[in-house]
C-alpha cells in the first residue's frame, strides 16, 4: 500500500500542534485553579487577620478596663479606706518621724529625732 | 490548516469558560456582584487620653464600657434554656440575674422587665467582664441589650474638678482643660468601608478603606495629687470652721510659676457636670474678680520702693485726718498718735500709712507698677475662661482712688493674678507665667507640646524683692496681723487681708462681710512655695480676718506642703530648741 506521505506529514504536524496546544491549555488551566487556591488562601488569611485584629482590640480594651481598676485602688482615698478596714491609718511622716540628712549621712540640724539621740546621750554620759 | 485552526479555537474558548467559569462561581459566593448593597462604612472611635499629675499619676482616664439596656419584649419572648431538655428560665429569674450581676434593685428591674412599651430601658454602665460574660451569655440571659461606650473617669472624684473639668457621655468637653486640650484628648478617630455578607460578617478581602484611630494624647500637669488633695481637705475643713461660703487655695513653685495645687470650693463631681450649679462651676482661682483688701498693700509698697520714692523705714503720720489727704478708712485698733514706718505699715497692715503713700507716689506710677505686676490682664495660665480683673486707667482714678487702690480697694483681681504677684517677690522681681500643664505626650511617645518655664515680666528689681521678703517676715509672728501662720523651723514672708464685700446692685460695701486672706511665701529668704489661701464669708462671723482664718488654712496647708516637698527649713535652730524643750 503506497502511503500519503503529504497527508501523513501533515497529520503529524497537526498533531504536534494539537499536544501544544493541550499544553498551553493544561498551563492555563493550572493557573486558574492555582489562582482560585491562592485567593481562597489569602481570603482566609484576611479573615483570620480581621478575627486577630477584633481580638487584639478585645485584649487591649480589657487592658485598659483593668489598668483603669488598679489605678482606682491605688488612689489615697481607696488605699486610706482599705488601710483604715484593718485598723490602719496612712499619712506622710510627721517632722518627729523623718530624719533628713546630708550627703555625708551626717543629719541636719532641726529635727526632733536628733534632738532626742542627742538628749539620750546626754543623759547616758551623766549617768556614767 | 482548517483543522488548525479550529482546534486553536476550541481551546480558546475552553480556556475562556473555565475563566469565565470561576467567575461565575465566585459571583455566586460573592455578594458584592447581587442587587442588594452589602457594602458598610464605620467609624472607629479613638481612645481619649488621659489626664495625669506631674508624677505621673492618672487623674482623669477613658474607659471602654458596656452600656446594658433592657428590652421586655425580647425578655419574654426569647426562650433561654441553660442546657438541652432542661426546662427554659423564668422571666422573674432571668431579671433576678440581671439585677444581682449589676448590682441594681431587684424590684426596679422587675418593674422595668413589665414595661413592654419602652424597650431598651436603661440598666446601667459597666466595665465589669466577669459580669459582661454572664449577660453576654444567651443561655443564661436574654433581653438585654449591650452596646460599647467608652466612659470618662475621675480616678480621685471631685479633686482638682476645676482643673480637670468635664466629658459628658457622648464624649462632649465641658470645662476645665478637658475643654481646653479637647483637640489633643480627643485623638481621630479612625474608619473602616467594605463589605459584608448576607450574614453581616465582614468580608475582609472587600475591605476598601482601613484607617485606624489615633488615640488622644496624655495630657501631664505641673499640679501634684497629694498637694492638691491637702489644699482642698484644708480649704474645705478652714470653710466648715470658720463659718465661710466658699473659698481658694493656690499652691506655686516660687520659682518657675508651676502651679502645684489650685483648690476651689464649691466644687463638683465632673461626671455630675450636667446637674452642678453655676457658682459650683466657676473656677474662683481665675474666674473670681474681687477687691483684694491688704494683700495689696505689699505691691503699693514694693512699688515706692522699687521707684526709690521711699526706703522701708520712711515713716509716715498715722492721723487719717492729716491735712492734705482723701479721707481714709480707719485702722482699727492700730496707733494713732506716732509715725510709723513704711514696714511696720506692712506689719501692722495701716491703711492709713499705705492709704497716704499711695496717694504720694501718685495713681500714674501706682498704675503702671501694677500693670507690670500683672493686673488687669490674663497671666495666660492654661485654664479656661480666666477673667482680666478690674483696673481702671489712672486717668479715671479719683483722689479717693488714689488712696483706696493701694490698700486693695477699687482695683479689682483675679486670685492667680494676685498669687502671680506675690511670684514675683518671692523669685527676686521675675513673674513667670502661671503654668498647670507641663507637656502634652502623644501614644507614641513624642512629646507634642512641653511648657518651660517663662519669665513674663520684673516688676521690681531683685534689691526691692528681698527688701520685701524682709518687710514681710513679722506679718506671721506675734506682733504681725497673722501669727496663726507662723511656722516653726521656717521663716514666713506673707501679708494678710481682710476685704470688704460688695453686693451687686447695691452701692457701698456689704456690712459685716469679708473675703479673709493670706499669702505667704517659704522660706522666706529664699522662697520655694508661695501659696494664697482666701475664705469668702456670705454672711457675719466672728473671725473674719484674714490673720485668723485663712491664715491658719494657709499654716497647715504649708506645713503639710513643706515636708511633702522635702524642703528643709531654715530656721533649725528654732526647731531644736523646742525639741529639747518638749524633751
Amino acid at each position: 500500500m503506497r502511503k500519503n506521505k503529504r497527508k501523513s506529514k501533515a497529520m503529524s504536524v497537526s498533531a504536534a500542534r494539537t499536544c501544544q496546544m493541550a499544553g498551553v491549555l493544561v498551563i492555563l488551566l493550572v493557573a486558574v485553579i492555582f489562582n482560585v487556591i491562592a485567593k481562597n488562601q489569602v481570603t482566609a488569611v484576611q479573615k483570620e487577620i480581621g478575627e486577630k485584629q477584633k481580638v487584639l482590640a478585645k485584649l487591649d480594651e480589657e487592658r485598659i478596663r483593668v489598668e483603669a481598676a488598679w489605678e482606682g485602688m491605688k488612689v489615697n482615698s481607696s488605699l486610706e479606706r482599705a488601710l483604715r478596714s484593718h485598723g490602719l491609718k496612712m499619712d506622710t511622716p510627721g517632722a518627729f518621724q523623718t530624719v533628713r540628712m546630708d550627703a555625708n549621712g551626717i543629719p541636719l540640724k532641726g529635727q526632733y529625732s536628733v534632738a532626742k539621740a542627742l538628749k539620750a546621750k546626754a543623759r547616758n554620759v551623766a549617768s556614767r | 490548516m482548517k483543522f488548525e485552526r479550529l482546534h486553536f479555537q476550541a481551546l480558546l474558548l475552553i480556556g475562556f469558560a473555565l475563566y469565565s467559569g470561576q467567575g461565575i462561581v465566585r459571583a455566586h459566593l460573592d455578594p458584592s456582584v447581587d442587587d442588594i448593597d452589602y457594602t458598610f462604612e464605620r467609624e472607629l472611635k479613638a481612645r481619649r487620653g488621659s489626664i495625669l499629675d506631674r508624677k505621673g499619676a492618672p487623674l482623669a482616664m477613658s474607659v471602654p464600657v458596656w452600656e446594658y439596656r433592657l428590652d421586655p419584649v425580647s425578655l419574654t419572648n426569647r426562650v433561654v434554656r441553660p442546657g438541652r431538655g432542661e426546662k427554659p428560665r423564668e422571666p422573674a429569674a432571668i431579671v433576678r440575674t440581671i439585677s444581682r450581676v449589676l448590682g441594681l434593685d431587684y424590684h426596679e428591674t422587675l418593674a422595668k422587665a413589665a414595661n413592654t412599651k419602652n424597650r431598651y430601658q436603661f440598666l446601667a454602665r459597666s466595665s465589669d467582664s466577669d459580669a459582661h460574660r454572664i449577660l453576654a451569655d444567651s443561655k443564661l440571659v436574654s433581653g438585654v441589650a449591650i452596646l460599647d461606650r467608652q466612659e470618662r473617669r475621675y480616678l480621685h472624684g471631685s479633686l482638682m474638678s476645676h482643673v480637670l473639668g468635664s466629658v459628658n457621655s457622648e464624649g462632649d468637653a465641658s470645662a476645665g482643660l478637658e475643654l481646653r486640650y479637647d483637640k489633643f484628648l480627643s485623638g481621630q478617630p479612625g474608619r473602616i468601608q467594605g463589605m459584608k455578607d448576607a450574614v453581616g460578617r465582614e468580608l475582609y478581602d472587600k475591605r476598601k478603606i482601613s484607617i485606624d484611630p489615633i488615640a488622644g494624647a496624655d495630657v501631664y500637669l505641673t499640679l501634684d495629687h497629694n498637694i492638691q488633695s491637702d489644699a482642698e481637705k484644708y480649704l474645705k475643713e478652714g470653710i466648715a470652721e470658720f463659718g465661710a461660703g466658699s473659698g481658694w487655695a493656690v499652691v506655686m513653685n516660687a520659682k518657675t510659676g508651676a502651679v502645684l495645687a489650685l483648690a476651689s470650693f464649691p466644687d463638683f463631681d465632673p461626671t455630675e457636670f450636667g446637674s452642678t450649679t453655676e457658682s459650683q462651676q466657676l473656677n474662683r482661682v481665675v474666674g473670681m474678680v474681687f477687691e483684694p483688701g491688704s494683700v495689696m498693700k505689699v505691691i503699693s509698697v514694693a512699688s515706692a520702693i522699687d521707684a526709690g520714692f521711699v526706703k522701708a523705714d520712711s515713716t509716715y503720720d498715722t492721723d487719717r485726718f492729716e491735712e492734705g489727704y482723701f479721707k481714709l478708712p480707719g485702722d482699727g485698733s492700730h496707733v494713732w498718735d506716732k509715725r510709723m514706718s513704711i514696714a511696720d505699715a506692712i506689719v501692722h497692715s495701716s491703711n492709713i500709712v499705705v492709704g497716704k503713700l499711695g496717694y504720694d507716689f501718685g495713681r500714674e506710677n501706682l498704675h503702671g507698677y501694677m500693670k507690670a505686676f500683672g493686673f488687669g490682664a490674663r497671666t495666660g495660665i492654661e485654664l479656661p475662661g480666666e477673667e482680666v480683673g478690674i483696673l481702671p486707667d489712672w486717668i479715671k482714678w479719683g483722689k479717693a482712688d488714689m488712696s483706696r487702690a493701694p490698700i486693695g480697694q477699687f482695683v479689682a483681681v483675679t486670685p492667680i493674678q494676685l498669687i502671680s504677684a506675690y511670684q514675683a517677690i518671692a523669685n527676686d522681681g521675675v513673674r513667670m507665667r502661671p503654668r498647670v500643664v507641663d507637656r502634652i505626650v502623644a501614644k507614641d511617645g513624642t512629646d507634642l507640646y512641653k511648657s518651660a518655664p517663662e519669665a513674663i515680666g520684673r516688676p521690681i528689681s531683685q534689691a526691692t524683692a528681698r527688701t520685701m521678703r524682709q518687710i514681710m517676715k513679722p506679718v506671721a509672728s506675734r506682733e504681725g496681723t497673722a501669727r496663726r501662720a507662723a511656722i516653726k523651723g521656717y521663716s514666713v514672708a506673707g501679708k494678710t487681708g481682710t476685704a470688704q464685700k460688695r453686693i451687686p446692685g447695691v452701692k457701698g460695701y456689704a456690712p459685716g462681710l469679708y473675703r479673709a486672706s493670706f499669702c505667704g511665701m517659704v522660706p522666706a529668704d529664699e522662697p520655694e512655695i508661695v501659696v494664697l489661701v482666701t475664705l469668702d464669708f456670705d454672711a457675719k462671723r466672728q473671725f473674719h480676718q484674714g490673720g485668723n482664718s485663712a491664715a491658719v488654712v494657709w499654716r497647715k496647708l504649708v506645713e503639710d506642703t513643706l515636708r511633702y516637698l522635702m524642703i528643709p527649713p531654715d530656721k533649725p535652730e528654732e526647731l531644736d530648741a523646742a525639741h529639747h524643750n518638749a524633751l
